[in-house]
């Protein structure tokens, strides 16, 4: 049974000036007993993206989070994969994690598209056998036929695409973090994703996807939890959170 | 702001057990970058070798002439020095950009920090195994035969590379938050470099003393070339060596500990 839960959850992102990352600053205000700071304004900035957030996600979950750019939606998602951890609280994670945030992650252009299959495999975690053995399923999945013999840079957009979401979608996670839409292909490519994805989520026991695109969270996910500023607005059944925030953005 | 009854250890310790774990993912990584610096060049990374290669040669025949010692002598000390310190040195200063390098992936996918380090260090080791090669050309052509002290010299480099892991779990965190540090570094080891005896003979100090016991690159130098030369190194050197190695082990696993969760926050 997949779980996730955050319990006064703060992240404090800090914002170095060049002038604060420098170890001459720092030195410098340290022999001379802090009297000479450095000058106003180069002080680090902290940056609250989450400010004490309490959530419980259980299994079946299907969440989708709303709200404007900024409002914490990527930060709280890369405190559930366990990329930030917290400055503040605690998160408890039951299940597998699996992450896709930027679809074009662990890709390298000079490979061709097998040795590429195997090089993001990796990254998501399997060892080289099972990504071996699994490629040529992968390989049928992506449709790119004597492509993937050539390398990844004289591949389109699109096809790029395919393949990291033909490696993406082949593996079988309890907890799916999805952050944004899934961007470029053609439209035949998509109505074939719309199936995998679909049963790509369906076998995950949490979905949790950041998105603008209010049709796609309609689309997939049961419960909406609205964030702003760092915290919970609102949290419910997908169509009246959905509702709440198309109303608070049109007045 | 952080919590100070929190326990750092144990989690830096899953960490780096985590990531030997994964060494299939890191050992094809370290191998991809080697490879990919010399993609689609006739040579690959035997580039390697020959530009240490023609190194070796040109500096070991003028520096003979003008030292007034035997080529025999010298050139095979140059080389096997030249080569541990591209070893050394790369680690040193490769560390520096380890999570600075690495920043993308970072955020993009929940893996232990130390996968980023061993995949760094590996690529080096692979680097020097290239460069290894001269050493074999050198003994054939000086008819050098090191006999069995020779394998002193697999405890030796096993010792650099958990020195270099060691040093990577300190310099990673520390350049990746000020960003100054590997010019820093750099110049330092440039400055090391001229001081350890690579390119002159520690016999031909006079007096010796601090300036060479109290170099550390020194100890590891002489660690793995005095074997490959049919010598051992001292018992000095090696003690030098093994207590060197366990204080940057607890100094660089405590630094990593305290400081592991915040590299993602800083590169």
């Amino acid at each position: 049974m997949a779980s996730l839960s955050l319990q006064n959850v703060v992240v404090d992102i800090p914002i170095y000036q060049p002038a604060n990352r420098s170890f001459k600053n720092n030195l410098l205000a340290s022999v001379t007993g802090g009297q000479i700071r450095p000058q106003q304004g180069t002080n680090s900035i902290v940056i609250r993206a989450i400010d004490d957030m309490t959530l419980d996600i259980d299994h079946g979950a299907r969440v989708g989070l709303i709200g404007h750019n900024g409002a914490g939606k990527s930060t709280i998602l890369r405190v559930m994969a366990g990329i930030y951890e917290p400055t503040a609280g605690r998160v408890r994670v039951e299940g597998e994690v699996a992450s896709m945030f930027d679809i074009g992650f662990g890709m390298d252009p000079e490979a061709t598209g097998w040795e590429n299959i195997i090089l993001r495999g990796m990254y998501l975690g399997y060892t080289k056998k099972e990504i071996i053995e699994a490629s040529p399923e992968i390989g049928a999945m992506t449709g790119l036929g004597e492509f993937l013999d050539m390398p990844l840079r004289t591949y389109s957009a699109g096809m790029s695409t395919r393949l990291a979401f033909a490696v993406s979608t082949s593996i079988q996670p309890d907890i799916l973090l999805i952050d944004e839409g899934i961007g470029a292909g053609d439209a035949a490519f998509l109505a074939q994703a719309k199936e995998r994805m679909r049963t790509f989520i369906g076998s995950a026991g949490i979905l949790v996807l950041a998105s603008h695109s209010n049709d796609l969270i309609q689309e997939w996910c049961s419960e909406g939890l609205w964030l702003e500023h760092g915290r919970v607005r609102m949290h419910g059944p997908v169509d009246e959170v959905l509702a709440a925030y198309k109303e608070s953005v049109g007045h | 702001m952080m919590p100070s009854q929190k326990n750092y250890l144990r989690p830096a310790l899953t960490d780096l057990w985590q990531g030997i774990e994964r060494r299939e993912l890191w050992v094809y990584l370290g191998w991809r970058d080697v490879k990919r610096l010399y993609n689609r060049s006739v040579l690959g990374p035997f580039w390697l070798t020959l530009s240490m290669g023609v190194m070796v040669m040109g500096l070991g025949l003028l520096y003979s002439q003008i030292m007034k010692v035997d080529v025999a002598h010298y050139l095979p000390n140059l080389a096997i020095g030249l080569i541990v310190w591209g070893l050394i040195s790369g680690v040193i200063i490769g560390a520096c950009n380890i999570f600075t390098a690495a920043g993308g992936s970072l955020r993009q996918i929940r893996m232990p920090l130390s996968i980023h380090i061993y995949q760094f260090v590996w690529s080096q080791v692979l680097t020097f195994v290239h460069n290894f090669i001269i050493y074999f050309i050198i003994i054939a052509v000086f008819q050098i035969n090191p006999g069995w002290s020779a394998l002193l010299f697999i405890p030796a480099v096993f010792l650099i590379v958990l020195n270099g892991v060691f040093i990577s779990l300190i310099l990673g965190p520390l350049c990746a938050r000020f960003r100054d540090i590997p010019m820093i570094i750099a110049s330092v080891m440039q400055l090391a470099f001229f001081m350890t005896p690579i390119i002159w003979s520690a016999q031909t100090l006079e007096g010796r003393g601090l300036v060479l016991d109290a170099n550390p690159f020194y100890h590891f130098v002489e660690i793995t070339r005095d074997p490959l030369l049919g010598g051992t190194g001292t018992l000095a050197n090696w003690g030098a060596c093994i207590g060197m190695t366990i204080a940057l082990g607890v100094v660089g696993i405590a630094f990593f500990a305290r400081y592991r969760a915040r590299v993602v926050y800083w590169s």
